[in-house]
């Protein structure tokens, strides 16, 4: 935190010069600025202020949002970097372990290859090109792809693709959802789907890398799961597969894959930004990308400080996950 | 090497015995070198100018922590602090020279000391030295300056100076070598020229043995490849002669490690991936078309960036249709491009692009108004530059006049941009007949050369970061595994503080901030990223070491070096880093791939790496508006490559590690972390 300070106080962004333009620096709208601000005052002042307000989140941002306080600032954006967070979290899960765990199941035949090289190709690729090219390629469904190919005289199979028909109509790619289904007046189904749509392609992307990390992990802990002698005595009793899997080899290959799913919250933190600013999420990651280039000090020392807090817990939440998961990791050595 | 149980002899010794091999491999070797002598030099050049820059920087810091403590305790103090902090860098100066310099007084001091009888006569004599050699530069310095004896950063500055001196008389040996050596590159672009323009008879004049660029540039460009993929034979050649020839012991674990990683088909996947794309970073200037200085730093510039094309007399427009279709579509925003962005610079040649709607200059092809109108037309003599390979028929042409224009490569550019409409794909020749073998960016430059030029910008950021980063995390964790206790706990706290800021926000965070500082200035702040991410990866890399060396602290080795009395800091060099400095390795060419994704994302969002050094993330930014247009390589191309080469990376930590330590349990998390951005 006081690293913080030193780095967004003493450097060399000028919040005044941010807010009125370069020339304005030193004409009397921005003494008085800089007055109201307090950024005259003696440093160690300005310092203690600027712990209490981060400890509390009770900062008030000086540009970006003009003057709202940090918790309206949260209150507007965090919902919507939760929304993504939750599917991108979510969306790999289903999709890598599962992959992984076929992999995993039936080494060395092409099914695995195919999962495993699709895994790595897919953990090579920049989430920001991928936004740009999902982007594109959403945008070009606009009026109707047709996907599927064609039996020369005979028949035709597939279908044709409209993103913005697909499911709910929307009109855009991209934009805020709405959580107009969160109301408890009139739930509203549709509204809820409208939100997930607007969602998924960012969330899939900023899911990209850590379903990859998920595909490639579940593969090597099945295999070993696999290999190992109580698997072996399993089956020697006669147990039936299906069981052996989700009892044996399921629950032992989940253990080095929850600091895998914790450091996803890592991932998707660095990544939000990117993402955000690419499919214009009002979020956090866009909020701070924006206060960090118009030099709003307070509030993207908050939320640094906000997403500190969450890696902060999520280590701990990923210990006692251990403990629910790995019976023999106890509180007590 | 130098030594072992069984034969004592130095390797010189045992080359001496038996020179044939050894011969017979440097002599080709010293061909290699000389038939890429002048690449050689000016990469030589490029290192003397980057020492410079660096003695520069150093020098200044002295001073500066001088300067913050005399504005704190006085100015007696910051003199005091200056002074101390000056002989603190003149005496790591001196130990680093104490190692290079080829002859040591330490070797001669040591059987003097000996004789008389002291304790650790070894070390003491290395200490004199380095002493000797600091007080030599300070010397020198001092003479040199003629500075008051008071103040000894005097003494840096003077050895500061001296050292671009050294430098600039480097420079002028080399500059003299080079004017012997000028023609000693096989893949010079002087050589291989593919700058040409066409003849009236349809064939190519000034390209390699004139033939169409296209050609000349393949040929270079293989060339290139092959020269390097030979020398890298080679010096795999040299390794197994030294092994099968002078090397003492018969079998080392690393002969297993090495074939361990050969065996890894998917590892030496990436290795010459990595290799493929080293080499384009270094030949940068061979394997683009155009090179860096004409295109993108002085593309205006009439003696550095001008060339010639042929321009057929009669009138080629009629003859292509094709091209006028595509132009037709394009006309409102290049003449919005035109008009807009590039008009305080081409001055005159807009004002006449603008009149061409109205036609008062080109009245002569009153047909042709709305092809000028579009941009394609260009105003100089009032024809039209042959476009594409849709060259007219030769024998329409009765033109008396040559048709050769002389042209800048930035008044080119306006009229090869890629933006949808006029576009100019991936292996295709622009207006101009300028060969793209990748397309055109949508500002008219080469694609290839943005590409190639931008891997030297990749690659520094990606060395500078990999190297101070894996440096700090090997040192800390020498000590760290030696020593514990109070070390180790404040490594650890600090690498929390580190760790514990999601790395991307205080990357962004710190360019950001740090966007006006003078390191930002050299390649446009690929240095100060570079360090950057190296502050922002060391605690990674630490963490990821900290088991292995932990474990090899434990070794028995390690303890009988310690109760033979060997100096720590000899132990960790000797007996532990040789086993960490493998899984460094492996982090680093996981993290590499995250460098390289971070950093195209940084300049991707418009902080950074600014123009105009080119960088892979910008092209991606540039393409974003026309990738649903015809134009759809300028994002597409860059973001293949950043995907194979990261790929590449992983690939090759992923050898690495099972040639290291097959049974490692490392890398994944790694793996899932360079992922992200």
């Amino acid at each position: 935190m006081t690293f913080l300070f030193i780095v967004l106080r003493l450097g060399p962004v000028d919040p005044i010069a941010a807010r009125f333009g370069d020339a304005a620096r030193a004409g009397g709208d921005a003494d008085r600025m800089r007055e109201q601000l307090g950024l005259n005052d003696p440093l160690w002042e300005q310092y203690l202020g600027f712990m209490y307000d981060l400890l509390f989140f009770r900062g008030e941002s000086w540009v970006t949002f003009g003057g709202q306080s940090v918790r309206e600032v949260f209150a507007l954006t965090a919902p919507n970097t939760l929304w993504l967070g939750f599917w991108a979290i979510l969306l790999p899960l289903f999709i890598g372990i599962p992959l992984g765990m076929y992999a995993g199941l039936n080494p060395n035949t092409k099914g695995d290859y195919f999962a495993s090289a699709s895994g790595i190709i897919w953990l090579s690729m920049p989430n920001f090109w991928l936004c740009v090219m999902a982007l594109a390629a959403l945008r070009q469904t606009r009026g109707g792809v047709w996907l599927g190919f064609d039996v020369p005289n005979i028949t035709s199979i597939g279908f044709t693709f409209d993103w913005y028909t697909f499911g709910p109509t929307t009109e855009s790619v991209i934009g805020n959802p709405g959580f107009d289904w969160l109301s408890v007046s009139d739930f509203s189904l549709h509204a809820l789907a409208v939100d997930i749509k607007l969602i998924l392609p960012a969330a899939l992307i900023l899911g990209s890398a850590s379903m990859a990390a998920e595909l490639r992990i579940s593969r090597t802990a099945v295999l070993e799961t696999i290999n190992s002698n109580y698997v072996e005595t399993a089956k020697a009793k006669g147990v039936r597969d299906r069981v052996i899997v989700w009892k044996h080899v399921f629950r032992n290959a989940l253990i080095p894959l929850v600091p895998v799913i914790t450091n996803e919250a890592f991932l998707l933190i660095g990544g939000s930004v990117i993402v955000e600013a690419i499919f214009n999420i009002n979020g956090l990651g866009r909020a701070f990308f924006q206060a960090m280039i118009e030099g709003d000090l307070p509030l993207a020392g908050s939320i640094v400080f906000l997403f500190t807090v969450i890696v902060l817990a999520l280590n701990i939440f990923q210990d006692f996950l251990y403990t629910i998961i790995d019976p023999r990791v106890g509180y007590d050595q | 090497m130098s030594s072992s149980e069984y034969d004592t002899r130095l390797l010189r010794e045992r080359i001496a015995d038996n020179p044939r091999p050894a011969m017979l491999w440097a002599s080709v070797a010293v061909f290699l070198v000389m038939l890429e002598f002048a690449r050689l030099l000016s990469g030589i050049q490029g290192v003397v100018t980057i020492a410079q820059y660096l003695f520069g920087v150093t020098a200044m810091i002295p001073d500066w922590i001088g300067g913050n403590f005399a504005s704190v305790f006085g100015s007696f103090v910051g003199y005091l602090v200056t002074d101390v902090v000056t002989f603190a860098f003149l005496f790591g100066f001196a130990t680093i020279l104490s190692l290079v310099l080829p002859l040591s007084i330490a070797d001669r001091l040591t059987p003097v000391f000996e004789y008389t009888g002291q304790r650790e006569t070894r070390r003491r004599a290395v200490y004199l030295e380095r002493l000797l050699l600091t007080l030599a530069i300070g010397l020198v310095g001092l003479v040199v300056i003629l500075v008051p004896i008071g103040s000894l950063s005097g003494a840096l500055y003077a050895t500061v100076v001296s050292i671009p001196v050294l430098g600039a008389l480097l420079d002028t040996f080399l500059t003299q070598l080079q004017f012997v050596g000028s023609n000693l590159s096989i893949t010079s672009r002087e050589l291989i020229p593919n700058m040409g323009h066409r003849t009236p008879d349809g064939g190519w004049e000034g390209t390699f043995l004139g033939l169409s660029p296209a050609w000349a540039w393949a040929i270079r460009v293989t060339l290139v490849y092959l020269y390097a993929f030979i020398c890298l034979g080679w010096i795999w050649k040299g390794y197994n002669i030294y092994r099968d020839e002078y090397r003492v012991a018969d079998w080392t674990p690393r002969d297993d490690t090495i074939k361990r990683f050969l065996n890894h088909y998917w590892g030496m996947f990436g290795f010459i991936i990595v290799f493929m794309f080293v080499v384009m970073a270094l030949w940068a200037p061979a394997v683009s078309p155009v090179t860096a200085q004409e295109e993108i730093y002085s593309p205006w510039d009439e003696d550095e960036s001008s060339f010639t094309y042929y321009n057929p007399p009669g009138d080629p427009i009629n003859e292509s249709d094709a091209i006028e279709e595509v132009t037709e579509q394009a006309g409102e925003e290049n003449e919005t491009v035109l008009n807009g962005d590039e008009t305080g610079e081409i001055g005159e040649q807009e004002e006449n692009e603008t009149a061409g709607e109205d036609s008062p200059i080109l009245d002569e092809d009153e047909d042709d108004d709305d092809i000028f109108g579009d941009g394609i037309g260009i105003s100089n003599g009032g024809v039209d530059p042959g476009i594409g390979d849709d060259s007219p028929d030769p024998t329409d042409i009765a033109e008396e006049e040559t048709g050769l224009i002389t042209i800048t490569h930035g008044q080119a550019n306006i009229y090869s941009q890629s933006t949808g409409g006029p576009n100019f794909g991936p292996f295709s020749y622009d207006p101009y007949d300028r060969w793209a073998p990748l397309g055109t960016t949508s500002s008219g430059h080469d694609m290839l050369t943005h590409l190639a030029y931008g891997s030297r910008t990749t690659l520094v950021i990606g060395l500078t970061a990999i190297t101070l980063g894996g440096f700090i995390a090997l040192l800390l964790s020498l000590l760290t595994a030696y020593y514990k206790g109070l070390v180790d706990m404040l490594t650890v706290l600090a690498s929390d503080t580190v760790i514990s800021i999601p790395a991307l926000l205080m990357v962004m965070m710190l360019s950001i901030i740090l966007a006006d500082h003078s390191l930002a200035e050299p390649m446009d702040g690929a240095v100060l990223l570079g360090l950057i991410f190296a502050f922002a990866y060391w605690p990674v890399m630490w963490r990821s070491i900290r088991g292995p060396s932990l474990q090899v602290a434990e070794e028995e080795w390690v303890d009988a070096a310690k109760s033979y009395g060997q100096r720590p800091l000899a132990t960790m060099r000797k007996h532990m880093a040789p086993y960490i400095a493998g899984y460094i390795m492996i982090y680093a060419s996981l993290l590499l791939g995250g460098i390289i994704i971070f950093s195209a994302a940084l300049s991707f969002l418009g902080i950074g790496i600014s123009e105009p050094t080119p960088e892979w993330g910008r092209l991606i930014a540039d393409g974003r508006g026309h990738i649903s247009t015809a134009s759809w390589h300028i994002s597409t191309v860059p973001g293949i490559f950043i995907v194979l080469v990261v790929m590449a990376l992983n690939a090759l930590g992923d050898g690495i590690r099972d040639a290291i330590d097959p049974q490692a349990d490392v890398g994944e998390d790694a793996a899932a972390s360079a992922g992200g951005g």
